[in-house]
């Protein structure tokens, strides 16, 4: 198997240069596609546009203003499962919807499209409609790794917490990642959740099979992390809708990219045996001032852009949709607090953002992964990207 | 009949407590059967007012109506640790971790700073699991243990406390019991004293019953069950109130053995009812009164002291019932 002490990331962006230099080493592993397939490119930047609506600068939803996105990638070892050894493909993706988010909380709403999942810290959100933690993506078991170590994070950098302030519950959703990692190992502590933090930064957010997303699988390919944006005209506010969204859903001839039927025209490239589970956590945030009322909306049209990729939302997908907005600002201790609220007669311009940002998104998910090879040699393979501009002609979609 | 929530058939309990100094701490998990029952689902119903009620494994609860897992009291700060105690509890009964077969964990964080520092996290991951096993069908020990230990409720020493009724439907018996964490709310001194209280007190409620209910009537009991303190707490200090109900009968049993497949279920005409939202109420007083009067002092962080209820206060409080 495929070993480097290197990071995937930096190994993939390499493979090429790998694949000259080491051909023996290169041909006796199962990634036959790591080496001829070109690099990982955005769905936009192959040529595909989803809807109408322009993007942010970075297509991201680090595009709304004050919003940062860490990593921690840990994958380690190769070969036959050993509970609590490996093969790890696991880490924790952090979105930090402010610098201060447990003294000044946003607002939030929230939506189950299908609720065989957890998303924690909800009590806040249902009780109050406001956010009060970052958020943490991660695989399924390491829920409680990850939110023990968030209560560390918070422990340290708010002394008044369990002396004169509410404790927080963290927010941490999950995904099951066990067709690639070892599940049971969990093999996330404190240290990762810090490091995903202190990685957190605006800016372009690194996509595919990364942080919480490393050992996802979507539509029968290698999911993981994906995200996009959209900005409203300025007459209507230039606002900007980010989604963030961890994939790990769907059957593979449910796929449609642009309304086109893609899982259905590439048949090979499967999973092989192994226990999946199917989910999707969608995040998504705003600078448009809005009350949870406002938001719990937005997740329902975040809902319809995970329907446009063709997902069905199955019994045993989590599909669990939060969305916020920093334009609503509530200081923890203000006894009150003014507030300005958008227009609900203009928010059907945001539903389009949300729909067309979380199609999106989760496309991007796609085209980023790369193959990952997991437990016992289990295989996800990266979309080939390469059959997309023969898929969309065939089907009349136009491609830039 | 032992007059607690462990008379319902297959609820056994579990607690642990940790008292040492400024740490007066526990963790109390109730288990809605026997370990040796595997891949049953039950239904439940939740009830919550107040600003913040977090439990974990919500998701699944309020969209399918079901759940499968221990459910695990224990302090603000140490939810993630209770959780994950929970995950190697579900990987241990399955691989997988099928949501009938404990997934997702249901975990509620209660604040006992006041008597405990939540800054110092000292239950383990083993600790809570261990809870878990040593859970047991006897009468549940109430007041200053558990998850009681650092409680504080009605200007006093809170804890933990349960009770059972016995309830008929038609010609049918079934058993109810209540658990009761009460943590805050006032109505209970006259003297004025310094009143001990967490920055975000909680009570929390566990209904289970024999009755066959489904989700949403479970839903009715729960609040049942809550508004049953009306009169006896006074919530108006913010005192969360959370109240979880669930049905014995009425069991989902082996989904994932074959998927198409039905299941028997018993269905009560909602005036049937009436009677057993009644008895929960009465219920949650008599475990009330049992975490109030079972209740010990305690004394912990920074020296801190809390005093149970004196005998005048509660019979005052009591008396009626």
């Amino acid at each position: 198997m495929l070993h480097l002490p290197i990071s995937r990331r930096k190994f993939l962006s390499q493979s090429l240069t790998a694949a000259l230099a080491f051909p023996f080493s290169i041909a006796k592993t199962t990634l036959p596609n790591l080496i001829f397939s070109p690099p990982r490119r955005r769905l936009r930047d192959l040529g595909i546009t989803i809807g109408a609506l322009p993007t942010g600068k970075w297509n991201a939803l680090t595009d709304v203003p004050g919003v940062k996105v860490g990593h921690c990638t840990r994958i380690e070892g190769d070969g036959d499962l050993v509970v609590g050894k490996g093969p790890i493909r696991t880490g924790v993706t952090v979105i930090l919807p402010n610098d201060d988010i447990y003294r000044e909380n946003l607002t939030a709403g929230r939506f189950v499209m299908n609720g065989n999942g957890e998303m924690t810290g909800m009590g806040s959100v249902d009780q109050r409609g406001l956010l009060q933690s970052p958020i943490f993506l991660t695989d399924t078991s390491n829920i409680g790794r990850v939110m023990n170590g968030a209560m560390s994070w918070f422990l340290k950098t708010y002394p008044e917490i369990g002396d004169r302030a509410p404790v927080p519950v963290p927010v941490v959703a999950e995904t099951w990642g066990g067709f690639l990692h070892d599940s049971a190992g969990r093999h996330l502590d404190d240290t990762h959740v810090l490091a995903a933090i202190n990685d957190a930064k605006s800016g372009p957010v690194q996509e595919g099979a990364i942080g919480g997303g490393t050992g996802m699988v979507c539509y029968d390919f290698k999911g993981g992390i994906g995200t996009a944006s959209r900005v409203l005209p300025e007459a209507q506010g230039g606002y900007t809708i980010g989604v963030l969204v961890q994939t790990n859903h769907g059957d593979r001839e449910q796929l449609l990219i642009n309304g086109a039927p893609v899982g259905k025209e590439i048949s090979d490239l499967q999973l092989g045996e192994g226990k999946k589970s199917k989910s999707i956590v969608l995040i998504g945030a705003t600078n448009a001032p809005m009350i949870p009322a406002q938001l719990q909306r937005l997740c329902k049209r975040m809902a319809f852009g995970l329907a446009r990729t063709g997902a069905l939302s199955s019994h045993g997908s989590g599909d669990l949709l939060l969305f916020f907005s920093t334009g609503v600002k509530v200081k923890q201790d203000a006894m009150m607090t003014e507030i300005e609220i958008f227009n609900d007669e203009a928010i059907t311009r945001m539903h389009q953002a949300a729909i067309e940002a979380t199609e999106e998104a989760i496309l991007n998910s796609l085209c980023m992964a790369e193959t990952t090879v997991g437990i016992n040699g289990n295989t996800a393979y990266a979309l080939p990207i390469e059959r997309l501009p023969a898929i969309m002609k065939k089907y009349g979609r136009a491609m830039k | 009949m032992k007059n607690s929530i462990t008379d319902v058939s297959g609820i056994q309990v579990g607690h642990f407590t940790l008292a040492d100094g400024d740490i007066q701490t526990g963790v109390t998990a109730i288990l809605p059967y026997p370990l040796s029952v595997r891949n049953r689902k039950l239904f439940i119903g939740s009830f919550a007012s107040g600003n913040w009620n977090e439990w974990t494994g919500l998701q699944v609860a309020q969209d399918f109506g079901t759940f499968s897992s221990p459910i695990v009291l224990c302090n603000a700060t140490t939810v993630g640790l209770a959780y994950d105690a929970l995950i190697s509890f579900g990987h241990e009964r399955e691989e997988g971790l099928p949501i009938d077969n404990a997934w997702p964990p249901i975990v509620i964080g209660l604040d006992d700073g006041y008597l405990n520092d939540l800054r110092q996290r000292r239950v383990t991951h083993d600790e809570v699991l261990r809870t878990i096993k040593q859970a047991n069908d006897s009468a549940v020990v109430c007041g200053s243990i558990g998850i009681g230990r650092g409680l504080c409720a009605l200007g006093a020493k809170g804890g933990v406390g349960d009770a059972s009724r016995l309830i008929k439907i038609g010609e049918k018996e079934y058993r109810l019991g209540v658990f009761i964490a009460a943590n805050g709310g006032t109505g209970g001194r006259e003297r004025n004293v310094i009143v001990p209280t967490s920055v975000t007190p909680s009570f929390v409620l566990v209904i289970a019953t024999e009755a066959p209910l489904l989700p949403e009537q479970l839903r009715q009991l729960a609040e049942a069950a809550l508004r049953g303190l009306e009169g006896m707490v006074n919530f108006h200090d913010t005192t969360q109130q959370l109240a979880l109900a669930f049905s014995t009968s009425n069991t989902i049993d082996g989904a994932f053995e074959q998927r198409f497949q039905l299941f028997k279920e018993r269905w009560y005409a909602p005036e049937q009812l009436s009677r057993v939202f009644a008895e929960a109420g009465i219920c949650a007083r008599a475990a009330l009164q049992q975490a109030m009067e079972k209740a010990e002092a305690v004394t912990g962080r920074r020296g801190r002291l809390a005093a149970p209820l004196t005998h005048e206060e509660l019979n005052k409080i009591f008396s009626n019932q």
